[in-house]
């Protein structure tokens, strides 16, 4: 399987601190990645760095062979990259709706100055945007809140709305922090149905996340960071038993594995 | 927007086009006409106010580049000879081009630090304005021509100049909501509402924000070119940050959410009223200071918010926020 | 250039910087604390220039109780404003400057149908020049100086080292945390509001011997202000030091050898600076959400 996502002793300083310190890391196509490690670890400055939110402090970044290290947030979005985030974010004031709709974004082939003066040719790309709007909606369970504002819906849906939007620029790559945070266990269940679908359906995913329940069930691997270091990469039942994991979880107060 | 909606807002913009078209027919005061001539002139001033919120960006400079459209025009026709049929268009290229230059520079500005550079550009242009003779320095531009005869049709009276400012308004609200409506302004708006999550959407938050910087602006600028052939005088004061600042309450007013008909009814309010209401120049700060603070606690939606407010509409508004509390948040995240 | 020279428009310079300094802190303590910003500070500074002078001149009171005076009931007066107006907008930095736009217009308004536009001085109250090395200043400036820097000590040691300094860093870095550790949030804001507009009152008391004072010497201190805090950015004191004295030293020395230009020299530092730097020296680094 061909390898998708790669860093090669990635680091980030801010200041004197380390918060990502030489990251080797590969993610293989198809595959569910997991991203643990005790809070304050770094998963999620991991993930700006691959996002384009923080600029590198060295190492690098290469997605489907290409040298992406330094690249604008934008542009890698529009390479394949999508993020999920941990709070939700979202278009609070706009329906749900709008919200994947704008998703869709990248993914027009019209010019904006044929988008200004209304073509027909834009209403069409426009209308077909609109249907796959729907397509995805349906598909994350979502139908019947599609006029609700963001802002309206409880906290599990907001959830799945983020990995709504984060579908619809149509990545190879999903990058989903925390997806499980804050969830009932019902709102859990639905969220790993989620996953497995998008996975199904061809994304590669990494996730980060802190119930270790989820992330055993749906990860092929698990890699672990601890103060901005990979300490161990294995199958999910080996983690669970690596001495080193345990210590760094045990060091700072995190649940048991 | 749907079907139904769109069909009402074509024809409540219908019956005001032609209601507007036949005003000068029951007015003989040339004072009325100038007033809504200028108010004409408030709300292109405000639109372009509001185009540049529609992005996330608060601009304190607007004036500035009315007034680079201004003097431009005036200019081109005064010492190039030109006519101010290939002024008007120039001018408003020529502001663009500055603003083009400027938003290079400044838009990259975090928050607040982004309005203090509006408002220092402004000064700038002010500066420069009045500093320098080729610009009649703080004396001002006088005698500036009427725009030539069309065939018949003089411009030394309100009532054609009233028709050309109708109609330089409607082509920049018809721009505008072609903009706002596509894919652009769209874009826009994902910015405004959480820039971070729009950038994972591809959206270039820098290039975004710098068309809208150039559009806004260049729509001051045109609004500049009529009002320097129509006032005939331009002094570099009639720019300064003050009037930016009036030009931000017209948007406050009507409503911030509603970007072409907030600053309508907003510049319509502001220029209206207190010449009605004859209060004199005296107190006049005290009573706009006042009304901006009850305005801003009370009402921080505008006027156009007051239907919703008042629970008019029971179906939620497809993108429009009236409470506070949403414009707070978002601003909040957004701009701090 | 004589070293004589040089030196007097460096201590010109920090004396005008000095009181940006005093002033665009008070700015950024609201922008970071409270998070909000106040257009209405230089009327702040307006009033403790005002009600220094009216102590002085009409009560014959000492000149250092007069800018006490002054500081007290500015800072009542800026509670009220906090309670009624900031209180309900806090964190919405649109509306904050078009209410504070508001309150300076209702201020300076108010202020100039008062107490009239012609130029009071106030008489300093140690008289004659004060020799430092081979230069001369005048006794209020090196006053001010001397001032400025001791107040700017109080709030480093305020910030650093009180519990209510630390309880504002606490909540400038993260209001949600802040109030999860127990801080009570609307008290520190109230306390970070009343301290910034403290400083501006006693700032304008400070500089009510140096400068002739008007209803209108807070608006163009506070454009200067502005232009401090784009030079230093808004995310430290540090910020706002270099940025007041920067702004203070170019206008010092450009008053000398541009005279009528020195704004636009001014400006052009300015642009400079931000061409590399758009958030300022100490800002954010560029628009990155």
């Amino acid at each position: 399987m061909k390898t998708l996502l790669e860093t090669r002793k990635l680091t980030k300083f801010f200041g004197g601190l380390a918060a990502v310190h030489e990251v080797d890391f590969q993610v293989r196509e198809s595959e569910i990645v997991g991203l643990i490690g005790p809070n304050g670890a770094g998963k999620s400055t991991f993930f700006n760095l691959i996002s384009g939110f923080h600029p590198v402090t060295t190492g690098t970044i290469l997605f489907q062979e290409r040298d992406i290290t330094g690249v604008k947030a934008h542009k890698i979005a529009s390479l394949g990259i999508a993020r999920a985030f941990q709070a939700a974010t979202l278009f609070m004031e706009l329906s749900v709706f709008d919200n994947v709709f704008n998703g869709l974004h990248g993914h027009y082939h019209e010019p904006a100055w044929k988008a200004f003066l209304h073509l027909s040719s834009v209403r069409k790309e426009e209308q077909g945007a609109r249907e796959r709007v729907r397509e995805i909606i349906d598909f994350m369970g979502l139908a019947d809140h599609a006029d609700r504002k963001a802002r309206n819906l409880p906290h599990g849906h907001q959830k799945i709305l983020g990995v709504c939007i984060a579908m619809a620029t149509a990545p190879k790559l999903l990058l989903l922090d925390e997806p499980f945070t804050g969830m009932h266990p019902e709102e859990t269940a639905v969220m790993i149905r989620v996953v497995e679908k998008i996975r199904d359906s061809g994304v590669t995913i990494v996730i980060v996340e802190h119930n270790m329940e989820a992330v055993m069930r749906l990860c092929d691997r698990i890699a672990v960071l601890n103060q901005g270091r990979k300490i161990a990469e294995a199958e999910p039942q080996e983690i669970a038993h690596n001495p080193e994991v345990i210590e760094a979880y045990l060091g700072s107060d995190e649940e048991e594995l | 927007m749907n079907r139904g909606s769109r069909k009402k807002g074509i024809i409540a913009l219908g019956c005001a086009c032609l209601i507007l078209a036949l005003l000068p027919f029951f007015t003989d005061s040339r004072y009325f006409m100038h007033l809504i001539i200028m108010t004409c002139i408030n709300i292109m001033l405000g639109l372009s106010f509001s185009m540049l919120f529609s992005a996330g960006l608060v601009t304190m400079g607007a004036a500035g580049f009315w007034g680079i459209g201004a003097y431009t025009s005036a200019l081109l026709v005064l010492k190039a000879g030109l006519s101010f049929w290939v002024a008007m268009p120039l001018a408003a290229l020529a502001t663009a081009c500055v603003a083009f230059i400027v938003g290079l520079v400044i838009i990259r500005a975090p928050g607040v630090a982004f309005i203090i550079q509006t408002m220092i550009v402004n000064m700038i242009l002010v500066q420069v304005f009045g500093h320098f003779e080729f610009f009649g320095g703080w004396a001002g531009l006088l005698d500036i021509p009427a725009p030539n005869p069309i065939g018949p049709i003089t411009f030394t009276g309100k009532t054609a100049n009233y028709y050309l400012i109708l109609m330089l308004l409607l082509v920049n609200i018809l721009a505008f909501y072609a903009l706002y409506t596509s894919r652009i302004g769209r874009a826009w708006s994902a910015i405004r509402l959480n820039a971070r999550l729009a950038e994972t959407l591809s959206v270039d938050l820098f290039r975004y924000r710098l068309v809208a910087f150039i559009i806004s602006s260049a729509g001051a600028g045109l609004a500049g070119s009529f009002y320097a052939h129509y006032f005939q005088t331009l002094e570099p004061n009639m720019f300064n940050v003050f009037k930016s600042i009036y030009i931000q309450i017209y948007s406050i007013l009507g409503g911030l959410n509603f970007y072409i008909p907030g600053p309508v009814i907003g510049a319509a309010i502001i220029t209206f009223v207190p010449e009605l209401l004859r209060i004199g120049k005296e107190i006049e700060p005290i009573l706009t200071g006042a009304v901006l603070i009850l305005l801003v606690i009370f009402l921080p939606g505008g006027i156009l918010s007051l239907p919703d407010r008042l629970g008019f509409f029971t179906k939620e508004p497809l993108a429009a926020s009236s409470g506070k509390n949403s414009v707070q948040e978002q601003q909040e995240k957004r701009v701090l | 250039m004589t070293i004589e020279l040089f030196s007097q428009l460096l201590l010109n310079g920090l004396s005008i910087g000095l009181i940006y300094v005093l002033v665009a802190s008070g700015l950024i303590l609201l922008l970071g604390v409270v998070r909000i910003f106040n257009f209405a500070h230089g009327e702040f500074y307006m009033l403790g220039a005002f009600i220094t002078f009216g102590c002085c001149e009409f009560l014959h009171l000492n000149f250092f109780v007069s800018i006490a005076i002054a500081i007290v009931l500015v800072t009542i007066l800026s509670l009220f404003c906090y309670r009624f107006i900031f209180h309900y907008i806090r964190g919405d930095i649109l509306l904050c400057t078009a209410a504070s736009i508001g309150l300076s217009m209702m201020l300076l308004r108010g202020a100039l149908l008062s107490f009239g536009t012609q130029e009071r001085g106030l008489h300093p109250p140690f008289k004659g020049s004060v020799g430092i090395g081979q230069v001369n200043l005048p006794a209020e400036k090196v006053m001010a100086i001397l001032l400025c820097i001791g107040v700017m000590f109080g709030l480093y040691w305020l910030l650093m080292r009180t519990k209510v300094g630390k309880a504002m860093r606490a909540v400038k870095l993260d209001n949600e945390v802040a109030s999860l550790q127990g801080i009570n949030t609307t008290r520190i804001y109230q306390i970070a509001f009343a301290a910034g507009c403290a400083l501006a009152a006693l700032a304008g008391g400070i500089m009510a011997p140096v400068f002739s004072i008007t209803p209108s010497m807070g608006h163009s201190l506070l454009l200067n202000c502005f232009m401090a805090l784009v030079v230093g950015g808004m995310q430290s004191m540090l910020g706002g030091v270099v940025g007041g004295l920067v702004v203070g030293l170019v206008l010092s020395f450009g008053m000398y050898f541009v005279g009528d230009l020195s704004e636009i020299l001014l400006f052009a530092v300015i642009g400079v600076i931000i061409v590399f730097k758009p958030g300022g020296l100490f800002g954010e680094p560029e628009h990155h959400e």
